[in-house]
C-alpha cells in the first residue's frame, strides 16, 4: 500500500457512517437498500458512502440476481497498521532523490575533469567531495601512506590535508603504527559521478 | 402580497436552516463529517430560497400572483442547472457529485410543495 493509498484509506475509515457499513458487510454481503435500512440512513447517502469505500479499495461489488451486492475486501483489512508503517514513505524516495540531486551538484561545482577544483569548507559538501575520492581507493586492501597520497594527489595536491580528512570522516582507518591505511565500508553512497 | 403568507414562509425557511444547522451540528459530533456537509447544502438551499423570496417580494409589489410566479420561474431555472449538473455528473460517474445535486434537487422540490401548500392555505 502507498501512503497515499494509505491515507486515503485512513480517511475513508475516518466516518462513523462507513464503519459502521464497513461493520455490516464484515458480517455478510449486503445490497445498498439492505444497509439503508440497517444503519437508518437514505440509501442514496448509502450509495455515496459505498463509493467512497470502492474508491479506497476497502469494498467490492457483484450482481446477484436484481441486486447489485457489496462485499469488504477482507484482504485489505488483514493488513496491519505496522506494516502500513513500514511500507517505504514515497516521501522517503523524493528525499532520497533531492540528496542524490544534491550530490551530483556538489561533485559537479568541485570537481572538473576529474580534479577537485578546491577543498570545499563547508562540512557537508567536504564529506561528499571526500567520498568521491575515497571510491579510488579497493575494499580490504592495505595501503601504505605513500600510496595513499598518491592515489589522492591524482585528485589534488593537498594530499596531506585530505588524507587526514578522510581519517577523521572515517572513510579510511590508520593502524596503530600510522603507517598502513585501509578502506571503510560504508553504506552504499558509491553511485556519484564525476563529469 | 398577504404578510402573514411572506412570514409564513419566511419562518419555514427559519425552521428548516435552525433544523440542518443542528443536525449539522450532531453528524459533526457524530463524527459523520460527509453526512454534516449534506445538512450544510441543504441548508444554503434554504437560504438561496429565503434570498429569491425576498427579492420576488419586491419585484412583485404586494400583487399575490407576481410574487409566487416571479418566485416559481426563478426557482425552477435554478433547479434547472442543478438538474443538468446532476445529469453531467451521472454521465460522468461521478458519483459524489450526484449525490449532492440529488440533495439540492430533493431539497427545491421538498420546499415546492411546503411553499404551494402555504400559498394556498393548506400548510
Amino acid at each position: 500500500m502507498t501512503e497515499n493509498e494509505a491515507v486515503s484509506l485512513f480517511k475513508c475509515l475516518s466516518d462513523r457512517s462507513r464503519l459502521q457499513i464497513l461493520k455490516s458487510l464484515a458480517i455478510e454481503d449486503m445490497y445498498v437498500e439492505r444497509l439503508a435500512e440497517r444503519l437508518g440512513i437514505t440509501a442514496s447517502t448509502v450509495s455515496f458512502h459505498l463509493k467512497k469505500l470502492s474508491d479506497a479499495d476497502a469494498v467490492s461489488s457483484y450482481k446477484s440476481q436484481y441486486y447489485t451486492m457489496y462485499s469488504l475486501k477482507k484482504e485489505l483489512f488483514t493488513t496491519t497498521i505496522l506494516e502500513i508503517l513500514q511500507e517505504e514513505s514515497d516521501e522517503t524516495k523524493a528525499q532520497a532523490q533531492r540528496d542524490a540531486e544534491y550530490r551530483q551538484r556538489v561533485i559537479d561545482s568541485f570537481f572538473e575533469y576529474g580534479k577537485l577544483k578546491s577543498i570545499p569548507a563547508q562540512r557537508k559538501k567536504k564529506r561528499i567531495v571526500l567520498e568521491v575520492i575515497v571510491q579510488a581507493f579497493e575494499y580490504d586492501r592495505i595501503y601504505t601512506e605513500r600510496e595513499v597520497n598518491m592515489i589522492i594527489a591524482d585528485f589534488h595536491d593537498d594530499f596531506c590535508t585530505i588524507r587526514r580528512d578522510m581519517i577523521s570522516e572515517r572513510l579510511l582507518v590508520r593502524d596503530a603504527g600510522g603507517k598502513a591505511y585501509r578502506r571503510i565500508k560504508q553504506d552504499g553512497k558509491e553511485t556519484e559521478k564525476l563529469s | 402580497m398577504n404578510e402573514m403568507i411572506v412570514s409564513e414562509l419566511n419562518s419555514y425557511i427559519d425552521e428548516s436552516v435552525a433544523l440542518c444547522k443542528r443536525r449539522n451540528c450532531e453528524l459533526l459530533e457524530d463524527e459523520r463529517s460527509d453526512e454534516a456537509v449534506f445538512e450544510k447544502v441543504k441548508a444554503n438551499v434554504y437560504d438561496i430560497v429565503r434570498t429569491i423570496l425576498n427579492v420576488a417580494v419586491k419585484t412583485g409589489g404586494g400583487e399575490p400572483g407576481t410574487v409566487q410566479q416571479f418566485f416559481v420561474q426563478k426557482l425552477d431555472r435554478i433547479a434547472s442547472d442543478w438538474a443538468a449538473s446532476y445529469n453531467k455528473a451521472k454521465l460522468h460517474g461521478d458519483a459524489e457529485k450526484v449525490h449532492l445535486e440529488q440533495i439540492k434537487l430533493d431539497t427545491v422540490r421538498e420546499i415546492k410543495s411546503q411553499f404551494a401548500a402555504i400559498w394556498e392555505g393548506k400548510a
